[in-house]
């Protein structure tokens, strides 16, 4: 089965509107990628590929993925006591999880810890990491761009879900970080700028990966809050929805209330 | 006489020829910390990371995943300063990593304050999960490193070493035990009489020297976390004293009054040891006599407290 990004906002939304908290905007963002990344990876058997999710506040996305193909019973337990689908990503209490995240700036560093233990054990796989774009300004981040071409990481890729804001507000007006390939292409990495809610551009740059000797980064140009118009601003980063704003996503998604 | 240091890459040579497991993670201070030993000798299992320590923590944490016992190096200082980032992906992540910080406390001497170790314990103490280890010889030193490669990790540790060389007080052979005290001399008399030293690192021959003529029981801590409870609570009767080259909050110090408190103990306790303040560079004799660690003013310490 292949999954639906509009489907996985859906589950997003009935999440965060049940539980009155959680993290709408940089969800939807990703809504394609997760997609796109769920779909076309075995990122749920033990040492296959795996998909470190640096931005963990944007966890209901993959929570939504898994519950889609089947690897999650239910989503009702949100962020709730005793539950496996914890605030931001928890590798113990779920462990199709590849990385526990949540403080911003530290999963690409896992990432190419990942990448590295792959290339010294000869395993054919790739490792996807999802950086936010506000996420970037930790410096930790460009420790990391440092070093993964030092070790010509060809099995490493990561996105940069490019929305243009954060949790104050526009990156622009936050600290603006100007031509972000630019930067990371000089840090000696192979990067692309695409449509990141486009399933086609995403799968173009993916199906060359196998010509690379560097490790990728790709730029996915996004919008925060994808998919239900008055969610593309930056005050939906942490935002649930009252009722009235939950019925009007839903039927912008694509699904009626029952 | 050899530091703690030279036993951490000494052993992790010997242990790394039969676990090719083990792989060694430096922040260019590879000679200082001695994990440079490692990697000349298995540089495919040895990875530079640069000046960039936050970074470093992550990588261990994505490598540990594959079965690799990593052991990360650099500044005890520096290392543990990245708290967050050992919090998150090392601690939280429960990446059964070992934490190598190298160069702690005063003893460093003239390098000063800033590459000083002295907080270190407080920090790595407070994650949960986190086991954190101070030996106190080379040989002492060399039995952890040798546990720590024989056994299946299922958490993170924090080893903390020393620069200075010491005097040694163990044999090559001696097994550790973790979360085991170990009683060097034991004070004779009635029970309520008796006095401790509970001691921790290097400071181990400082504080044997300054108590050589007392008829007081002496314990070298090399685990601090588990702490041994047992044997705090058969020797803490009266006076209680604790050194340590560290700060006295969050170090052992507190570790024993932690125990003393829920244990009902009614000893008196004092807390040798950097006394919430920054030292200073100099000869390292010369900062311990000033700041109250030579065997010196440990004994002076112990002497007025006694005699009170």
């Amino acid at each position: 089965m292949k999954i639906n990004p509009n489907k996985l906002r859906k589950h997003v939304l009935d999440m965060v509107y049940e539980k009155q908290s959680g993290h709408i905007g940089g969800s939807f963002s990703m809504a394609e990628i997760t997609a796109y990344l769920y779909n076309n990876y075995d990122l749920i058997t033990p040492n296959k590929d795996k998909f470190i999710l640096s931005k963990g506040h944007a966890v209901p996305i993959l929570y939504a993925a898994l519950y889609e193909l089947g690897y999650i019973d239910t989503l009702d337990n949100f962020r709730e006591v005793n539950s496996p689908l914890q605030g931001h990503p928890d590798k113990e209490r779920l462990n199709l999880m590849h990385a526990t995240t949540g403080a911003l700036g530290q999963g690409l560093s896992i990432a190419i810890g990942h990448a590295i233990a792959c290339k010294t054990k000869k395993l054919d796989n790739k490792i996807f990491c999802v950086l936010g774009d506000g996420e970037v300004q930790e410096g930790q981040i460009w420790e990391a761009f440092m070093l993964a071409p030092k070790y010509k990481l060809d099995n490493l890729v990561c996105f940069i879900d490019y929305n243009k804001s954060q949790n104050d507000g526009y990156v622009k007006d936050i600290l603006d970080m100007g031509d972000l390939g630019a930067k990371i292409k000089s840090f000696g990495w192979d990067t692309y700028v695409i449509d990141g809610h486009s399933l086609t551009d995403i799968d173009s740059v993916m199906s060359g990966l196998r010509d690379h000797k560097k490790p990728i980064c790709v730029i996915l140009d996004t919008v925060k809050g994808k998919g239900v118009s008055f969610m593309e601003e930056p005050e939906w980063h942490a935002k649930a929805p009252n009722k009235e704003e939950y019925l009007q996503s839903l039927k912008e998604l694509g699904y009626e209330s029952n | 006489m050899k530091a703690t240091r030279d036993g951490f890459g000494d052993q992790l040579v010997i242990s790394g020829k039969d676990n090719p497991n083990i792989v060694g993670l430096n922040a260019d201070l590879g000679k200082a910390t001695k994990i440079n030993k490692f990697g000349e000798v298995y540089p495919d299992r040895f990875f530079e990371m640069g000046i960039a320590e936050n970074n470093m923590v992550g990588v261990a944490s994505g490598m540990s995943e594959y079965g690799y016992k990593v052991f990360l190096a650099s500044f005890a200082s520096f290392l543990t300063g990245k708290y967050d980032t050992i919090r998150c992906s090392i601690a939280y992540s429960n990446a059964p990593c070992i934490i190598v910080g190298t160069h702690c406390g005063m003893a460093i001497g003239k390098d000063g304050v800033t590459q000083m170790g002295l907080e270190d314990i407080s920090l790595m103490r407070s994650l949960p999960g986190m086991v954190v280890l101070n030996p106190s010889t080379y040989n002492q030193t060399k039995s952890v490193v040798k546990w720590l490669c024989d056994n299946d990790l299922e958490n993170p540790y924090y080893l903390r070493l020393g620069r200075q060389p010491v005097g040694e007080f163990y044999n090559e052979d001696d097994k550790f035990e973790l979360g085991k005290g170990i009683v060097h001399k034991e004070a004779e008399g009635p029970w309520q009489e008796h006095n401790v030293v509970f001691s921790t690192g290097c400071v181990l021959p400082d504080v044997l020297e300054a108590t050589k003529d007392m008829n007081i029981t002496v314990i070298d801590m090399p685990t601090i976390k588990p702490l041994d409870k047992e044997v705090i609570k058969k020797y803490a009767k009266n006076n209680i004293f604790t050194v340590e080259d560290h700060s006295i909050i969050g170090g052992l110090g507190s570790s024993v009054a932690e125990v003393m408190a829920e244990e009902g103990i009614h000893g008196k306790l004092h807390r040798i040891g950097v006394n919430d303040m920054f030292p200073e560079s100099g000869v390292p004799a010369d900062l311990y006599e000033k700041y109250g660690l030579s065997a010196n003013k440990i004994k002076e310490k112990i002497s007025n407290e006694l005699g009170k």
